[in-house]
């Protein structure tokens, strides 16, 4: 019985391992003849099926299409072709003499479909191949896809029985007393292979797939192109990106020895405005004295603050022309170009913003003149007239919201006849309204003043006192400054190093940055006090990475210039 | 220290031309985020080309600069699981890809040191690549890639260090990253190849491009990491395939 079963599961099986090669298509005077000892016969019809062991053959202008699984075998004139095995592991078929073309698909597991020569045998794995041989035992095959499992039929003396012949690449044995040769497939081979072999093609289709190839390398040609061009942009983009992360992003150490962050970013706040933002990040910022080396040797100024962590300084340089800017960067050297182009104000602001609501700040502004062609940064800029030519400065103790009224020039003294040095918001028309901006004040420089600068070094310690608002009955105070030109590794650059080094304007922009401590100083008779005039905030500690600056200076120059004068 | 740092610097650009500055930022940059530094050097290591047509699976090892100078031991393998077309013509090859790293320069360092307490620095990456035949010639390449590094530098807490003015104390990090790959292979001679891809990580934002020619051998290229510390790596690796 359980033979019985297994009879009969042989039974059920055997289609399945079965397969059989049939003449799809032909056209000419194609012939089979059914076994080797069987006469050659014409094929009269399509979808005729040759056993194993027999043979297909093509006369000239003739050709032949045969299927077997999901594979195709293309026949061109004057081939002929033996059957030998056509099983579903196992395909074997004999190329006595001719051209044919051969692609196999859908191959099961451990299954080999194979094409014999005299030479040679190729085994062939899902690929597109153009096999051209002769009964003498020349045979050429050129692979476009896939792979091909390479095998001489008879040994050589010397050298490799087997090997793999990859896509893209001819194989050819042209006498088998010499060596094979190898190399990359022919572009007028690549092309034969493509075209549309099937015999009853019509000759507007016989280069169709070529055409659709070719579709397909302009397309991969436009590709490449775009992705160079895509490439391109985005290396611009990161490039300029990263020029800008770089401009506004620069890790170093201060004069303090403290480690900083600075970013620096270019905002537009309106059509008219530019906003320099540069925003100074500490993780620690340790205590310093007079006695430190960072003052170079002189006195600097007193700092009552200790050590502070997550400090938080900016400093924001804020432009407002009369005529809208440009969207594109790139106008910006014609927009200042233009004679009519001029500031309308500019505010220059240093802020310790460490705490949200009580930040403390020092701010110049200038506005343009009319009369005078030119920008001033005299009591005009807080609206008291007739104005005063000395320098105002603005200072406080204001909340994060305040920071956009200075930085936007929404300020002007209160009580305008008679100052006292009080700064409120204006209204739209430029007058004064009742909102005070925090606890801010103006003041007027005196002529009491102190410079030090050091010898061969890029710093200096200036202190200036102010009157506050302009009558006498307000007080002083005193703004006080700490400048130096630092290394990205926190040293004070010394001037004959920086003057005569071999490096160009762009590396030094790039190995520099300034950095300025500023101080409110309360007044004592007339001299500088060590008491902070707001008491709990002691300094601004800001650095300024040129970058961005150096580049709008750059664009901005002529225009510059032409302010200037 | 010295011959840990040593490693870490010597083949930066600004190491023989200017100990200043420059080199103060990288090491800055470095410090603020050493994973990602020691990332892109562990990425030059991970195979992204397809397995080659003829062959089962490529055994690769970066010779630079991963193994010298920064004593990344490493190997990456691409497993072919399918060969295009053998079900379907429009069917792409697949590879698997696994690699691992593991600097052993790190372990020498502290044994050769009182300075370092420890320090390890490993990673692995594992993806799934897909290519298409163009041409007979060329082949189009894309896949997805993951991959890890963890990074753990552990100085004398009795020691200030610094380097370039720039302290160094300790820093324990990991840095993860998934990646989708695209390229082009060309086939240029008989097992001689170029390629060039780009990789973007979609994980962290990171970018890279890669250009590379590699024969039987070894393969030559350029990695690009366009916001790295060091933005070009030109590499050299032992690719065999089998």
């Amino acid at each position: 019985m359980r033979f019985f079963y297994i009879f009969a599961l042989l039974v059920f099986l055997s289609p399945c391992l079965y397969s059989e090669i049939s003449i799809v298509d032909y056209n000419g005077d194609v012939k089979f003849r059914k076994n080797t000892f069987s006469e050659w016969e014409s094929v009269n019809e399509k979808n005729m099926v040759i056993p194993d062991g027999g043979a297909v053959k093509t006369d000239t202008n003739s050709k032949a299409k045969l299927l077997v699984n999901k594979s195709t075998v293309w026949l061109k004139e004057n081939t002929a072709l033996e059957i030998e095995s056509t099983s579903e592991y196992f395909t074997s078929l004999g190329l006595v003499y001719g051209k044919i073309k051969a692609s196999s698909f859908g191959l099961a597991k451990n299954s080999r479909f194979q094409i014999r020569t005299i030479t040679a045998v190729f085994g062939i794995r899902g690929t597109d191949i153009m096999i051209v041989g002769d009964i003498n035992g020349k045979v050429l095959i050129d692979v476009l896809f896939g792979e091909v499992d390479f095998e001489y039929a008879i040994p050589p003396k010397t050298g490799k029985r087997s090997f793999i012949i990859t896509q893209g690449m001819y194989f050819s044995i042209e006498d088998l007393e010499k060596p094979y040769k190898m190399g990359l497939i022919s572009k007028e081979y690549e092309n034969e292979i493509l075209s549309n072999w099937d015999p009853s093609i019509s000759s507007d289709d016989l280069s169709k797939n070529l055409y659709e190839m070719d579709n397909r390398m302009r397309r991969l040609r436009s590709f490449v192109l775009y992705s160079k061009a895509l490439n391109n942009d985005l290396k611009k983009f990161i490039y300029k990106e990263r020029e800008i992360d770089f401009e506004a992003g620069r890790t170093l150490k201060d004069i303090h020895g403290n480690t900083v962050r600075v970013d620096q970013r270019l905002l537009r706040p309106d059509e008219k405005s530019l906003e320099l933002f540069n925003i100074v990040k500490r993780k620690n910022y340790s205590d310093y004295s007079y006695s430190s080396s960072y003052s170079s040797g002189l006195p600097g100024f007193k700092y009552n603050g200790g050590g502070v962590t997550n400090r938080l300084d900016s400093f924001i340089i804020t432009f407002n022309f009369n005529k809208p800017l440009p969207d594109n960067v790139n106008k910006w050297s014609s927009y200042f170009n233009d004679d009519f182009v001029r500031p309308e104000w500019i505010t220059f602001v240093s802020a310790d913003i460490t705490s949200a609501n009580n930040l403390f700040f020092a701010a110049k502004a200038y506005k343009y003149n009319e009369q005078r062609d030119e920008l001033v940064n005299n009591t005009e800029v807080v609206g008291v007239f007739p104005e005063s030519d000395n320098e105002v400065v603005l200072t406080g103790i204001i909340d994060k919201s305040s920071l956009k009224d200075i930085t936007g020039f929404r300020f002007i003294a209160d009580n305008i006849s008679s100052p006292d040095g009080r700064l409120v918001l204006k209204d739209l028309n430029g007058n004064p309204t009742s909102s005070q901006i925090g606890n801010s004040i103006w003041g007027l420089k005196t002529s009491a003043s102190s410079d030090n600068y050091c010898d061969n070094r890029f710093c200096q310690m200036k202190s200036d006192q102010y009157k506050i608002g302009d009558n006498n009955s307000s007080g002083y105070f005193w703004l006080s400054e700490e400048d130096y030109l630092i290394s990205n590794s926190g040293s004070i650059r010394e001037k004959d190093a920086l003057l005569d080094s071999n490096k160009n304007i762009g590396e030094l922009v790039k190995d520099n940055s300034f950095e300025s401590v500023i101080y409110v100083k309360k007044d004592s008779g007339g001299f500088i006090s060590d008491d902070d005039y707001f008491a709990g905030h002691h300094n601004i500690d800001i650095i300024i990475i040129p970058d961005i600056p150096f580049y709008l200076f750059d664009k901005t120059l002529d225009a510059y210039n032409r302010w200037k004068n | 220290m010295k011959l840990f740092l040593f490693i870490f610097f010597i083949f930066s650009p600004n190491t023989f031309a200017s100990l200043g500055d420059t080199g103060s930022e990288m090491v800055a940059q470095i410090v603020s985020d050493p994973a990602r530094f020691f990332y892109e050097i562990k990425a030059d290591s991970e195979e992204s080309l397809p397995v080659s047509s003829g062959k089962t699976y490529t055994l690769s090892v970066e010779l630079f600069p991963t193994l010298v100078p920064f004593t990344y031991a490493n190997a990456s393998l691409n497993y072919n699981i399918y060969k295009e077309g053998k079900l379907s013509a429009n069917m792409p090859q697949i590879d698997l890809m696994i690699g691992a790293q593991y600097m052993f320069g790190s372990k020498i360092a502290v044994n050769l040191t009182n300075d370092i307490n420890d320090a390890n620095f490993w990673g692995y990456d594992a993806g799934v690549m897909f290519s298409n035949s163009f041409n007979s010639r060329t082949r189009t390449f894309y896949g997805y890639r993951h991959s890890f590094l963890s990074a753990k530098l552990d100085l004398k807490k009795d020691k200030n260090y610094e380097l370039l003015g720039v302290r160094i104390n300790s820093f324990d990090s990991s840095f993860s990253e998934n990646s989708i790959i695209f390229g082009v292979e060309t086939l240029k001679d008989i097992n001689k190849y170029w390629a060039m891809q780009i990789n973007y990580g979609f994980s962290n934002n990171t970018l890279a491009a890669r250009l590379s020619w590699y024969g039987k051998w070894f393969e030559l290229g350029f990695n690009i990491y366009p916001e790295g510390v060091l933005v070009v790596h030109p590499t050299w690796s032992l690719r065999l395939g089998f």
